[in-house]
C-alpha cells in the first residue's frame, strides 16, 4: 500500500510545492484533484503533461490518480488521453445517483482505445460495489477499476471493510480516506486500525490517499504539511483563514 | 509461498488513531503464518512496540529495520 496525498489537502499549491510537502511527510505519491493549483488537467498540452509526470517521478513521488470534477469530465475522451499521458487512472467521483450503464460502457471503450484507466468511485455499500464490479468485468481489460471513498465520519468502517474488500476483489485500485493526516486522532473507534490491518493481510498494494474530511480543517492540514507561515502557496494576507487565526490568537 | 518469495504487505500506521495502532499491529501479526512477515511503516522509531513484542512474543518474532527516518521508519516484522 502506498500512502499518498490528495491535493484536496492543499488546493492552492503548485506541483512543486505538493512534491515538497509529500517529501516532508514521507508520502509516496499524489492524487490530483481537478481544478486545483497544480494546473494539470485534460486541457493541458501533452508536452507539459509529460514534463509534470517526469518531474514527479523524478522526485520519487509519482502521480497515482487524477480525480475528475464530475462524471462528465471523467468520461470524456480528453480525460482518457490524460490518463494515458500521466500513466495514472482517472477517478470518476460519485454523483449521488447510478452512472448510466450505456455511458459507462462508452467511457470504458474510450479509455481502452486511449490506453487509460477509469476508476469508478464507490462508498461502503457492498451492493453498490457489486454493481460497479459487474461493470468493470464487462469492460475491456484494464479500462475500468474501482476506487473506494472511505468516510469514517459516517460510522465505523471496520464492519463494511470485510464485505467491500471481498466484493471489490482485485478490481480495487485506489482508496481515498477522508480525514487522515492531522485528523487521524479524531477517528478513534471508527475502525481505521482494523481497516488498515485487513488491507495489509489481503495484500492490498494500491494507493491510499489522504484527504481532509471538510475544508474546516484547512489550517490543521497546512500545518501538518509544513506550510506554517507559507512556503510558497500564497501568503497570510491572501489566505483569509490564516488571517482569522492570527486575529484569534492576539 | 515462503516469505523469501513474496513481497510482504505494508501496514502504514500513520493514519491510525494512536490508541488503535498497537492493536492493529498485533492483529496483523497474529494472522501471519510462521515464516510470513509484514512491513510496518511509521513516522517515528517504534522502540516501545519492539519492547512490547519482546514481552508478548519472546523469540517468536523478527525485527529488521529497512528505513530509519528522519521522516519515515520501515520495519520488517516476521513471525518465527
Amino acid at each position: 500500500m502506498r500512502l499518498v496525498l490528495s491535493t484536496a489537502a492543499a488546493a492552492d499549491c503548485t506541483l512543486d510545492e505538493l512534491l515538497a510537502a509529500c517529501a516532508r511527510r514521507g508520502l509516496a505519491g499524489l492524487e490530483l484533484v481537478s481544478g486545483h493549483g497544480h494546473g494539470i488537467g485534460p486541457a493541458l498540452d501533452p508536452v507539459r503533461l509529460e514534463e509534470h509526470r517526469l518531474r514527479a517521478e523524478g522526485r520519487g513521488i509519482p502521480i497515482v490518480a487524477f480525480r475528475a470534477a464530475d462524471r462528465t469530465e471523467a468520461y470524456s475522451p480528453a480525460a482518457a488521453r490524460l490518463s494515458a499521458a500521466l500513466r495514472a487512472p482517472i477517478i470518476a467521483p460519485r454523483d449521488g445517483d447510478r452512472p448510466p450503464e450505456e455511458a459507462l460502457l462508452a467511457a470504458a471503450a474510450t479509455y481502452a482505445h486511449a490506453g487509460g484507466t477509469l476508476l469508478l468511485e464507490h462508498g461502503s455499500d457492498p451492493a453498490e460495489v457489486a454493481r460497479l464490479r459487474h461493470a468493470v468485468e464487462r469492460a475491456p481489460a484494464r479500462a475500468l477499476a474501482l476506487a473506494w471513498d472511505v468516510d469514517p465520519a459516517a460510522g465505523d468502517v471496520s464492519g463494511a471493510a470485510a464485505s467491500v474488500l471481498e466484493v471489490a476483489g482485485p478490481s480495487l485500485r485506489h482508496i481515498r480516506l477522508l480525514g487522515g493526516g492531522p485528523e487521524a486522532a479524531q477517528h478513534e473507534g471508527r475502525g481505521i486500525g482494523a481497516l488498515m490491518a485487513r488491507l495489509t493481510l489481503r495484500g492490498y498494494d494500491g494507493a491510499l490517499a489522504l484527504a481532509p474530511s471538510t475544508p474546516r480543517y484547512r489550517i490543521a492540514w497546512s500545518a501538518w504539511l509544513g506550510r506554517s507561515g507559507g512556503w510558497g502557496c500564497g501568503s497570510k494576507a491572501a489566505d483569509p483563514s490564516l488571517v482569522r487565526l492570527d486575529r484569534a490568537l492576539t | 509461498m515462503s516469505e523469501t518469495q513474496k513481497q510482504p504487505a505494508e501496514l502504514d500506521v500513520r493514519v491510525i488513531p494512536p490508541r488503535e495502532k498497537h492493536p492493529a499491529i498485533f492483529q496483523t501479526f497474529a494472522a501471519l503464518q510462521p515464516g510470513e512477515a509484514f512491513i510496518l511503516v511509521n513516522d517515528h522509531d517504534p522502540v516501545p512496540l519492539r519492547h512490547q513484542f519482546s514481552f508478548e512474543y519472546p523469540d517468536r518474532f523478527g525485527w529488521e529495520y529497512l528505513e530509519q527516518g528522519p521522516d519515515v521508519w520501515r520495519v520488517r516484522i516476521s513471525k518465527r
